[in-house]
């Protein structure tokens, strides 16, 4: 695992959910696409990223999670974000890509959205 | 302006006519919370209750002449915005020390001061942020706040007043009971009114008890309607209270300015920074509001914070529910026997009310402090300054032996706590270096180095968080895109320069420019193209910060990035 991010997995009923700690830049952005390459490899259909303990994003790891999202699309399979609040959300905000991805509030929503 | 949908009605719209009152009533009540300050400071001047009721009459119209000064922009006059007046907590101390000393006239001679000097630093104002940074501002309003719970005790505990009986600390703890249970618990209007009705509850109590049994007279003398004209006409000036009035002016000032930026963000979609002009001009009509109260015979006022966070929370903030709020107010100036009714307040009631009150001043004091990243200097700033400023109340005796003409500075935890900040924030401010470098040798360490530096540089300046974290980023976004798209060979040398307002970044490595367009690559571009990626990375960047450029000199590529603080 590259220095900065850690990447942990959680199960809540039919979703799964991939907690993302720490920096994401170009140097482990392609963990990113891999991890969720595997969950759908699997048969997941419902993949949340939590993104909480994210200090920030650069565009190598934007360009990583529109990568993942469309994978998940292209098999049918659900690709979520969620707690994406302060300056997290800046960068998301600043990148116009909000609108990019489904990004559901809280963990907490997020999961009574999916299940 | 857009207005944000959070809105429902904004500062143009004109709400049904029961809106604007129902939410002008809501706005005197908060405002009203504050009457306890012109209260226990005339009381201090020794002015009989039928006085303090007719001052406070007076006062009372005093505020609704500011509310309107706030919302008409007349001139140079006038923020344009709802943004209601109250009396300030902020004057509490040296008011109370120009009354002991000098009775009214030295009270109305010194607020008039303190608002002539408001009105003059109206235009200055973003240059004192350099002298009265936010953790020295926070220590301020902190001071305020325990400077209004240590007077409230005094009212019981001082060694020159009786003793409370056993039916006073009843009522008292009743009162802040009400008041905490309401805030804590309650919901909706009974919380954001909790300090009122814990009031109502105090006079309920204390009459039962048979506090109030010897006011009440005073109370029937008062007539139902009456004009609120000033009665007092006697002004004295005193030296020795130039400097507690000066900073509480300065601490007025920055508090309205404070309160008019909230205004403007509350209304503004697509807010990004304060707008001076209005900000210049709220803080000038609050200081000739100030001159007014001097002039009229009450005590100062300022810009009511809560009042906006209430126009907030309800998504109303039309004018014309500050015009409503106004009228409301010189109706109730029109009231000599409501104004008496708050004049007779026991001190049972009265010292939980500010015990109160002076705890959220404390709290506000300590967020604002912990809205920089501090370091040992500044840390050392806030320290010394709290205990100088808590031992100028608990060793009288400091006061007491020091020479006539600086006993003032010392006798008040405000004034000598804020003395000391200051001094100590000018001192340690040498050997601060306001322009920092760093090298990063290789893209891989791009990010660690980055952060580890400007973490330490913005505690050494005590800049805002949200403003390192946006110049880290900065750098990291940058030094990724130039080694992934721009031939980046050889060391990046990172240079940022402070001050107050501004936070600079130059970035020079020997490669080609990076652009920064102003249009988005679609997300198809990001997702199939290093191309995309690149153009999303310059477009980040380009945003993320106020301004941006980038240019060769010297066979170096360079980007500079400029950020507003």
């Amino acid at each position: 695992m590259s220095e900065g991010l850690k990447i942990a997995h959680a199960r809540s009923g039919p979703v799964c959910v991939v907690t993302l700690t720490g920096r994401i830049d170009n140097s482990n952005a392609k963990q990113v696409s891999t991890e969720v390459d595997g969950l759908i490899g699997a048969g997941e259909k419902n993949i949340l990223l939590d993104l909480a303990g994210v200090i920030y994003l650069t565009s190598a790891a934007f360009r990583a999670l529109l990568v993942a999202t469309d994978q998940a699309e292209r098999n049918a399979a659900r690709l979520a974000l969620c707690s994406i609040t302060g300056h997290v959300r800046d960068l998301f905000e600043m990148g116009g890509l909000m609108d990019s991805f489904t990004i559901l509030g809280s963990r907490d929503e997020a999961l009574a959205r999916l299940a | 302006m857009r207005k944000p949908p959070t809105l429902i009605y904004g500062l143009e719209d004109t709400p049904p006519l029961v809106v604007s009152a129902f939410n002008g009533v809501q706005h005197v009540a908060l405002v009203a919370i504050n009457f306890i300050y012109p209260l226990v400071i005339f009381r201090a001047a020794g002015a009989p209750l039928e006085v303090i009721g007719s001052l406070l009459s007076t006062g009372i119209l005093v505020l609704a002449i500011g509310t309107v000064l706030q919302i008409r922009r007349m001139g140079p006059l006038g923020s344009g915005y709802m943004c209601p007046t109250t009396f300030t907590a902020t004057y509490v101390a040296p008011s109370l020390l120009a009354a002991r000393l000098g009775g009214l006239p030295l009270l109305f001679g010194m607020t008039l001061f303190g608002g002539i000097l408001e009105a003059a630093i109206a235009p200055l104002l973003n240059r004192l942020r350099a002298i009265f940074p936010p953790e020295v501002s926070g220590l301020v309003i902190l001071l305020i706040g325990l400077s209004v719970g240590t007077s409230a005790l005094r009212l019981m505990l001082a060694a020159n007043v009786a003793p409370p009986s056993e039916t006073e600390w009843g009522v008292a703890f009743l009162t802040l009971a009400a008041m905490v249970a309401l805030n804590v618990w309650g919901t909706g209007p009974a919380r954001m009114l909790c300090a009122l009705i814990g009031l109502v509850v105090g006079y309920v109590a204390a009459a039962f008890t048979g506090l109030m049994a010897g006011s009440f007279a005073t109370l029937d003398a008062a007539p139902w309607v009456g004009l609120p004209i000033p009665t007092h006409f006697a002004w004295a000036f005193d030296a020795t209270m130039i400097a507690p009035f000066a900073i509480a002016a300065i601490a007025t000032a920055l508090k309205a300015s404070g309160t008019i930026a909230m205004c403007q963000r509350m209304n503004d979609a697509d807010w990004v920074r304060p707008d001076m002009k209005s900000t210049t001009g709220g803080v000038l009509a609050d200081g000739v509001s100030t001159v007014i109260a001097g002039l009229a015979g009450a005590v100062a006022t300022n810009t009511s914070t809560p009042a906006v966070g209430l126009a907030a929370a309800v998504g109303v903030s039309s004018r014309q529910v500050g015009y409503a709020a106004a009228i409301i107010l010189v109706l109730m100036s029109f009231m000599p026997k409501l104004s008496a009714l708050f004049a007779i307040m026991p001190r049972a009631v009265m010292v939980p009310a500010l015990l109160f009150a002076g705890t959220f001043i404390i709290i506000n004091g300590i967020q604002v402090i912990a809205s920089r990243l501090l370091d040992v200097r500044r840390s050392l700033v806030i320290g010394l300054s709290l205990v100088a400023g808590a031992s100028a109340d608990i060793f009288p005796a400091l006061a007491a032996s020091a020479p006539k003409a600086i006993a003032p500075l010392i006798g008040s935890s405000l004034t000598f706590g804020t003395i000391i900040a200051l001094g100590l924030n000018l001192l340690f401010r040498l050997g601060v270096k306001r322009k920092a470098s760093v090298t990063i040798e290789s893209p891989q360490e791009g990010s660690r180095k980055a952060e580890e530096f400007f973490a330490k540089q913005g505690g050494a300046w005590g800049a805002r968080p949200d403003i390192i974290k946006r110049a880290t980023f900065a750098v990291v976004q940058l030094v990724e895109a130039v080694a992934e798209n721009c031939d980046q060979h050889g060391p990046v040398t990172v240079t940022a320069s402070f001050d107050e307002f501004n936070l600079d970044v130059r970035i020079a490595y020997e490669g080609a420019l990076l652009e920064f367009p102003d249009r988005r690559p679609s997300d198809r571009e990001i997702r199939e193209s290093e191309d995309g990626v690149r153009r999303l990375a310059g477009f980040m960047l380009r945003h993320n910060a106020d301004r941006v450029r980038s240019e060769r000199a010297n066979g170096m590529s360079v980007a500079q990035f400029h950020f507003d603080h």
